[in-house]
């Protein structure tokens, strides 16, 4: 017997029974589809827009900065006016989505697309989608938006959707078990790195982005 | 209504004064109270010790022994909490035990969550001018959810003015055993339980359990302080001008 | 690193004597215990989210064989490899074989208490590579070479100075006068070191909050960013998690995730909540190409069936550290054990054996804080009591309290007994005590009066004055 077998044996043995029978299995996978979810807080039980409202309430709580672009288009003069007041005159490295792309980045703004290396001060991506419960930002790993952009550089730039945010977590998995395939990673996102490692005070940007600010737009202005 | 009063060890050799005061405030409801005279301890220590085999003895004695009253009340939330929560566990294999257990349980009360939550008293009709902090014992608190009785009860006392314990709820460092098998942590919690004491800056210090008194009345009068210790009992019995717990006959002398 | 097997009365004095220690446990007691009240407050459903988890997580442990295979299956089909490990030296030797295979030099490691269980740090670098923690508290313990005196914020008894003074010591590359007066300045220095090595590392070893069946995820929920550049920078993941970390679904981890970060530091949720699915894909920029998880029994799969199988429910949150009274005594390292407080004192005994930490479980007043903010409703008192009885019966707990305890029972059995020795005590304490009702001295009684005065019974008796007033 080998270690799995010899663990799955003394799991069984300490339970008292043997392995399950293919119908109980079924019943237990039969749970997979049907999804249960558990207790759902009230909090997030309202509105659409009164989801926005809990959203931005709850990022702005984790410290994230929350902005609003009159459209999508109008995107890349907020985050030049941004990274002027921050002082962050390097370039910014861009998630490669095809609207990212077609977004007007002059400004005298260096941009590449990619994943961030040490260099990058600053990336832009988008993002699956909102959770109003805890103003928490749901990012997919791929290709087009690779994880090293979420975590490098100092400043992280979202764009999100008015229109993509949704009250639960729970939610935030059904957008992605909607997806042809699972990606790599899943990133659940709530303001800036921190850290109470240092005698209990909140310290931001510790390994992670210092500063994460969130760009709410309207989706149907993306033209 | 026949009361079983179980009067606990401690306050059986420290403090009768405390069994009195309880007897009086049940009688002042109308309770006819009996005390069995077969009565030891709880076996809290046999059952916090790991001696489970005699702490079935004694949990045995005595759910025999107060059987036959209507409610049986206790001025301890420790030994309260060990009838009616622990001694059901320790039977909980043992059908006939852990129905006379439960039966037991059912009726053991606290003594102020007995007059407050069944007997109902509204005015213990006793003064004292004095400022009061209540500690909230441990067992009483987590195991019999005993929180407002007292500071109601409390309340009724002509003259007394109640200021809440900063961090109230937390442990004096007594534990029973605890207190003397680790001394120096039972010493730290207390350092801090009465330093919380003294900051109050009040007359007198009240609590539920004899034990947290007499460990926390110790360690006041070490320092000198002039905080007197009473039990809640005595306090709602109107016993204050006997001597506090760890003050002699002349307890007046002026403090140092 | 694991904690030196010190007698316990000897740490817990050091900790008592350890004024740096004390300030700091000072601070988290209006810390963290006041940030979860609040954040508690705001959750109302706080209560009904903790029974559902506790159902949740009874039934993954009730088919634990079941879930774990599952979780296999995906993470294979996501290119993963899982490795079982019965032993710590068993997930050692793995995790060195790993290294081994992939040539590797450098080892980042996010924060992960079982990899401390099991000494991996140790014997990563008895064979040869080189390991660098990332997490900021395990950075600095791993400077001080230290045991962990917390398992959320493993560094919670060292100061600002303190760390200042580590970082002088090993950072020479800096210059010697540069200021790391504020905590700042002293984050900015580490994410700079620390950088490096993310970007440098060959391996990077994490472990999980939780493991899922239904997909395979490896969740970890951290605030600093280093669990994932740990994960994403390096060629090769290694997850290390105990067997018991296993949810079924995805939805039901988000009830477990609703109580984690609000009972552990008063958080809504931490900063991150990563969900990793195996290896990079064929067309990811970065990730690792190699994805290995290593699943650790270590004596957990024994606790199941047993009265110690509640205590697999543990998520790590820390509340009951947090809230004992003892641990703000006394701080984590005194316990002698990766896992302290009144969750150690269970675990550490259920996986390393009672004789190594017999102290623990009596360490305690049973004063049921722990159990009562525990979010997945663990009974710590009884389980500490259980270990007791165990203690007792195998004559482990010393002779002279066995001895004390068995004679107050007998005396207890006996009324007659009991009435003659009250009434000895008392008259004893009356005499021999003072007069002023209170005694500094008393015979045998000295682990009481070392620090506080016997209170002197006033008078004989209750049941012998309520006998004389019987008879009146």
């Amino acid at each position: 017997m080998n270690a799995r077998e010899k663990i799955l044996a003394k799991i069984r043995h300490s339970l008292q029974r043997d392995d399950l029978t293919i119908e109980q299995v079924q019943i237990m996978r039969n749970r997979y589809t049907e999804q249960p979810r558990g207790i759902l807080p009230d909090r997030a039980k309202i509105t659409k827009d009164e989801l926005i409202t809990l959203f931005v309430d709850r990022a702005q709580q984790a410290s994230a900065i929350v902005e609003t672009v009159t459209n999508f288009k109008a995107a890349p003069a907020k985050i030049a006016a941004l990274l002027t007041q921050e002082e962050l005159t390097g370039g910014i490295c861009i998630a490669s989505d095809p609207d990212l792309k077609l977004l007007s980045w002059g400004h005298n703004l260096s941009v590449r697309y990619g994943a961030a290396d040490q260099n990058d001060q600053v990336s832009v991506t988008k993002c699956l989608c909102g959770v109003a419960e805890t103003g928490t930002l749901v990012l997919i790993s791929s290709q087009q938006s690779p994880t090293t952009l979420n975590f490098l550089p100092a400043v992280h730039i979202v764009l999100l959707a008015t229109e993509d945010i949704v009250s639960y977590y729970e939610d935030a998995w059904d957008l992605i078990r909607a997806m042809s395939h699972l990606p790599r990673t899943v990133n659940f996102i709530t303001g800036p790195s921190r850290t109470g490692d240092i005698e209990q005070k909140i310290q931001v940007g510790i390994h992670g982005p210092k500063k994460l600010c969130i760009l709410l737009y309207k989706k149907d202005s993306i033209l | 209504m026949k009361v079983g009063l179980f009067v606990t060890c401690l306050v059986d050799l420290f403090r009768p004064q405390i069994g009195f005061a309880a007897i009086k405030l049940l009688e002042q409801m109308n309770c006819t109270v009996v005390v069995p005279p077969q009565q030891t301890c709880c076996g809290q220590p046999a059952y916090n010790g790991g001696d489970r085999v005699n702490a079935k003895k004694i949990s045995q004695q005595v759910i025999k022994l107060f059987a036959d009253y209507d409610y049986i009340v206790i001025p301890s939330g420790s030994c309260a909490g060990m009838l009616r929560k622990h001694y059901p566990s320790l039977w909980s294999d043992h059908a006939e035990m852990f129905q006379r257990a439960n039966a037991l349980a059912a009726k053991t009360y606290e003594l102020t969550a007995f007059l407050t939550d069944i007997v109902g008293m509204k005015n213990v009709n006793v003064s004292y001018a004095a400022s009061l902090t209540y500690h909230d014992s441990c067992s009483g608190l987590r195991e019999l959810d005993i929180k407002q009785q007292p500071r109601n009860l409390l309340a009724t006392v002509a003259g007394l003015t109640l200021r809440e314990l900063p961090d109230c709820e937390t442990c004096c460092g007594f534990g029973g055993m605890f207190c003397v098998k680790y001394p120096a942590i039972s010493n730290k919690m207390l350092t801090d339980k009465i330093a919380n004491v003294q900051a109050t800056n009040v007359d007198v210090l009240a609590a539920g359990d004899l034990g947290c008194l007499m460990n926390m009345a110790g360690k006041l009068k070490r320092d000198n302080s002039p905080i007197k210790v009473f039990h809640i009992a005595e306090i709602l019995a109107g016993m204050t001008d006997n001597p506090a717990i760890g003050e002699g006959m002349q307890h007046h002398a002026t403090a140092k | 690193m694991q904690p030196q097997n010190k007698n316990f009365k000897h740490s817990v004095a050091d900790a008592l004597k350890n004024i740096s220690l004390q300030t700091a446990l000072k601070n988290l007691n209006t810390g963290f215990v006041s940030k979860r009240r609040t954040a508690i407050e705001n959750l109302p459903e706080f209560d009904q989210i903790r029974d559902y988890s506790v159902e949740i997580k009874n039934h993954a442990l009730q088919y634990l064989d079941f879930y774990l295979q599952e979780f296999e299956k995906q993470v294979k089909q996501q290119g993963g490899q899982v490795h079982w490990a019965e032993d710590a030296d068993d997930a050692c030797h793995i995790a060195i074989a790993i290294a081994h295979d992939v040539n590797a030099k450098l080892i980042t490691k996010g924060k992960s208490m079982v990899t401390e269980e099991i000494g991996l740090n140790k014997a990563f670098i008895n064979a040869g590579f080189n390991v660098v923690e990332t997490d900021l508290g395990e950075y600095i313990i791993q400077l001080r070479d230290e045991a962990p005196s917390h398992i959320v914020v493993p560094a919670i008894h060292v100061l600002k100075e303190q760390v200042a003074e580590n970082f002088f010591e090993a950072h020479k590359q800096f210059d010697s006068n540069r200021s790391l007066n504020n905590p700042e300045e002293i984050v900015s220095e580490a994410r700079h070191v620390l950088r490096d090595k993310f970007l440098s590392a060959d391996i990077g070893v994490t472990g999980a909050n939780f493991l899922i069946a239904e997909n395979g995820a490896v969740i970890i929920v951290t605030n600093e960013g280093n669990g994932d550049l740990t994960q994403t920078c390096a060629n090769t993941h290694i997850v290390v998690a105990g067997i018991e970390k296993i949810v079924p679904t995805i939805n039901d981890a988000m009830n477990l995730l609703r109580l984690l970060p609000r009972s552990a530091t008063g958080q809504e949720i931490t900063s991150y909540v990563t969900f990793a699915f195996g290896s990079r894909r064929k067309d990811d920029l970065d990730g690792p190409e190699n994805y290995h998880v290593i699943l650790v029994d270590n004596g957990r799969s024994k606790m199941l069936g047993t009265e110690m199988a509640d205590m697999l429910r543990c998520i790590r949150c820390g509340a009951c550290l947090n809230h004992c009274p003892v641990y703000s005594a006394i701080g984590g390292q005194a316990y002698g054990s990766v896992y302290p407080g009144p969750m150690g004192a269970v675990l550490s005994p259920s996986l390393f054996g009672i004789k190594h930490h017999h102290d623990l479980p009596n360490a305690s007043t049973f004063c049921g804080r722990c159990e009562q903010v525990c979010p997945m409703r663990i009974p710590l008192p009884k389980m500490m009591r259980h270990y007791r009885e165990q203690e007792f019966t195998q004559k482990i707990s010393p002779l002279t309290i066995r001895a004390g305890l068995k004679s107050w029972a007998f005396v207890a059995k006996n009324p007659w007994l009991y009435h003659l020795v009250m009434s000895v005590v008392s008259i004893a304490l009356r005499v021999f005590g003072s007069k002023k009702g209170r005694s500094q001295r008393f015979l045998g009684a000295s682990s009481w009066t070392e620090f506080r005065d016997i209170p002197i019974p006033a008078s004989k008796t209750f049941h012998a004055l309520w006998r004389a007033k019987e008879q009146k």
